[in-house]
């Protein structure tokens, strides 16, 4: 099943819609992330996989900047990370499993919010509501999202990322905490996405899903990443 | 050992560590030197707590002496009555609206939900918060008797006289001891008694409370000598009652008052027990847990915690969206931080404002150089901490603010300007009204202002980013301004304002604005740097 469709560090292109080259996290002297390279591409779904602590979360982490890596770039449609951030942040978006939101916000002025931030106002109001309705969160829309279970706060950061534009989307677990009918509902949206051309990387350890979605896949085990 | 004493035994180890790492004591040390130790820091200790004592109770003597110079005894019962009789009022106000038994969230779990003894949970919880709330009644008692013997001892003083005065504390310590553990008991009592098999009996605040106020009250007004005349019988009643106080404090049958006060104790004591037995364990843990994680946090400094917690509190669960108009870009993050500030303006936000105004205002008045190093480095503190309020709160949601598509300027620039601009009017406002008040007025100290508020403001955001970990941020763990960050903020402020003193006229003016600026500009560059890097 994996190593299907892997593209190693030859395949890699300026023009791949996400590249990493050489990336690795060391925290003191554990190596939390072996050194890794892959290229992701257009319209695609690429499943992460592997045990509890093998290095899922760092290397999302790590591509999406939130943890500064130890070696090694990471590029979005040809822009570096920390070199051209602005464009990378405009380009990509990374979901965490366990999202966290400002206190005295409600769910609905987090989304006006991060809007706002994106330039993505236009007929906001209208896209907002189509997005609280088609995630059964509408009824909640005026709570603080302390108050959400941890799937409705998956949701939330879900709905965080689609109301503004992008084109490569990390995912850390996105079914993790969902009902069944949250996951279909996920499911199709990440085919969605990926036929209007969007680059997904997703970890997961639900295997549906796996099944489903995936066009390539990579494991992790112990911080060093195969298939990539 | 049974399960219950073996979990309440490690907290009350892990409490007596705390307590004991203050003193930089090692428990499971158990060389010679680590013990040699404890019996200075337990020799140690006793003398500064006896000097302590008699040092509060010459001060209370004089204050005793001027309050009734005939008889000092009779106001000594009637404060220590007062207290215990307002004490007694709160905490049974206190346990008819939360259980008096606290249970943290791994209680909860390993003892709440297990058919264990109540009677046994009850009675082995009860040692720790009663140690601690009789501790403070011991200290005022024994100061209270102190104070009676430097009135009541005739003559110099000396060391061959000092068991004469320790009579004196030990005479109140004994008489309060089961006093107050009664009195301790019979609020426990009440709490149980409200949460048993369940049922929450809240009207039992309407009968506890106000039977509570009345009998406090009546003795303490049947106390006073002057209106217990006309009430004879009552003031037998009220004699009775006060009586451990009064022969703790003035000499009656000690041993007969304590024995009776010891009966009240047992008494209230096997009250409690007796109502233990169907007490609600399950219902007591989910009323006290976010006290008991409150106040954890508190005794380990985790002030974000409780301060989040309060937050969540005032907040509610609901609220219609804000009406203030879109602003895009870096203005979005404008946007949330007034939403923000509305929504969690509170007293103590106000006051540390104001205290900015007053330092100012100090600033602008005090006429000596050394009172005014001491009220700018104050305002320096002050000015920093407030300043990256913001930015540590965006920190602390790093998923949220990493993925902003706005450059680190930027973002700093939005989350310093808000309070900056406050900063500065504040401080000039505080200026203005001191030299209203007294002095002529300093422009050379007005331009300065806006120069060293950004400064102060950059140095402090820069101390905060450097500090940061990326993957503490990720879990909402923010560092607060630093010792480093404070003393960098006092050599700016040093630099500037000599500048702007000691350099007279118009150099001294253009040089140290441009100074403040130039400092201003340099600091921003380093935190903007630094949140690059994180």
């Amino acid at each position: 099943m994996f190593l299907r469709n892997s593209v190693g560090i030859k395949g890699i292109t300026l023009t791949q819609a996400l590249a990493v080259n050489d990336l690795s996290k060391a925290y003191d002297s554990f190596q939390a992330l072996a050194p890794v390279t892959f290229g992701l591409n257009s319209s695609e779904i690429t499943i992460l996989s592997g045990p509890n602590g093998s290095g899922k979360t760092t290397l999302l982490s790590c591509i999406s900047g939130l943890i500064r890596p130890t070696t090694g770039t990471v590029s979005v449609a040809g822009f570096d990370l920390y070199r051209d951030e602005v464009e990378v942040r405009r380009r990509m978006v990374f979901i965490p499993d366990v999202p966290r939101f400002y206190l005295e916000l409600t769910a609905w002025e987090h989304l006006r919010f991060v809007a706002m931030a994106n330039n993505a106002m236009e007929n906001f109001d209208q896209r907002a509501e189509k997005l609280f309705r088609k995630w059964s969160l509408w009824e909640a829309r005026n709570l603080f999202p302390h108050h959400f279970s941890r799937g409705m706060r998956l949701k939330l950061g879900l709905l965080l990322a689609l109301i503004r534009p992008f084109e490569v989307l990390l995912l850390d677990e996105p079914t993790s905490a969902l009902d069944t009918e949250s996951v279909e509902l996920m499911t199709e949206e990440l085919r969605a996405l990926r036929r209007n051309g969007t680059t997904i990387l997703l970890s997961s350890h639900d295997t549906n899903l796996i099944e489903q979605l995936g066009d390539r896949y990579m494991f992790i085990h112990g911080g060093i990443v195969e298939g990539a | 050992m049974h399960a219950v004493n073996l979990i309440r035994s490690r907290q009350e180890e892990r409490e007596l560590d705390y307590w004991l790492s203050i003193v930089a004591f090692e428990r499971q040390d158990r060389s010679l030197l680590n013990r040699l130790y404890l019996l200075y820091l337990f020799i140690f200790f006793a003398i500064w707590v006896f000097v302590m004592l008699t040092f509060f109770a010459s001060g209370g003597a004089l204050i005793l002496q001027l309050a009734s110079p005939f008889h000092p005894s009779l106001v000594v019962v009637s404060v220590e009555l007062s207290l215990l009789g307002v004490w007694s009022i709160y905490g049974l106000w206190q346990a008819c609206r939360r259980s008096p038994v606290v249970f943290s969230e791994a209680d909860e779990v390993l003892i709440c939900h297990t058919p264990v003894d109540r009677r046994l949970v009850t009675s082995r919880w009860f040692i720790m918060p009663w140690l601690k709330s009789a501790v403070a009644f011991w200290v005022i008692a024994v100061i209270l008797g102190f104070s009676l013997a430097e009135i009541s001892i005739p003559g110099v003083m000396g060391i061959d006289r000092i068991h004469e005065y320790a009579v004196y504390g030990l005479k109140p310590w004994l008489a309060i001891l089961p006093y107050q553990f009664g009195l301790f008991a019979f609020q426990w009592a009440v709490g149980i008694f409200r949460l048993q098999k369940g049922r929450d009996k809240r009207w039992l605040g309407w009968i506890v409370i106000p039977l509570a106020t009345f009998f406090f009250v009546s003795l303490f007004v049947l106390s006073l000598p002057a209106l217990s005349e006309s009430f004879i019988r009552l003031r037998d009643v009220a004699d009775l009652i006060s009586s451990p106080l009064q022969a703790g404090f003035t000499g009656g049958n000690l041993v007969s008052t304590i024995v009776a006060s010891a009966v009240f104790g047992l008494i209230s004591f096997g009250l409690m027990i007796l109502t233990s037995g169907s007490f609600s364990l399950s219902r007591a843990a989910q009323e006290t847990r976010e006290v008991e994680a409150l106040a954890t946090a508190a005794k380990y400094g985790i002030t974000s915690y409780a301060e989040e917690i309060h937050t969540r509190r005032r907040l509610g669960v609901t609220r219609a969206p804000s009406r203030l108009p879109a602003l895009l870009g870096s203005g979005s993050l404008i946007w949330k931080d007034l939403l923000q500030a509305r929504r969690t303006l509170r007293l103590n936000l106000i006051l540390n404002w104001f205290s900015l105004f007053f330092l100012s205002v100090g600033i602008s008045l005090l006429p000596d150089t050394g009172n005014l190093i001491l009220a700018v480095a104050f305002w320096v503190i002050q000015a920093g901490s407030l300043s990256v309020v913001r930015l540590r709160n965006d920190l602390s949601l790093w998923p949220l603010a990493r993925q902003m598509p706005i450059s680190h300027e930027r973002f700093l620039m939005a989350d310093l300007l808000p309070t900056f601009a406050i900063l500065v009017l504040i401080s000039l406002a505080g200026m203005l009204t001191g030299s209203i008040i007294a002095t002529p007025p300093r422009p050379d100290l007005y331009l300065v202002i806006p120069g060293l508020a950004a400064s102060i403001a950059g140095i402090s955001a820069y101390d905060v980013i450097q500090r940061s970990r990326s993957n503490l941020l990720l879990v909402g763990s923010t560092p607060n301004v630093s010792a480093r960050g404070i003393l960098l903020g006092f050599l700016i402020a040093f630099v500037i304002v000599f500048a702007a003193v000691v350099i007279q006229g118009v150099p001294g003016l253009f040089l140290s604005v441009l100074l403040s600026l130039g400092i201003a500009w340099f600091v921003f560059g380093l935190a903007a740097r630094s949140l690059i890097n994180i």
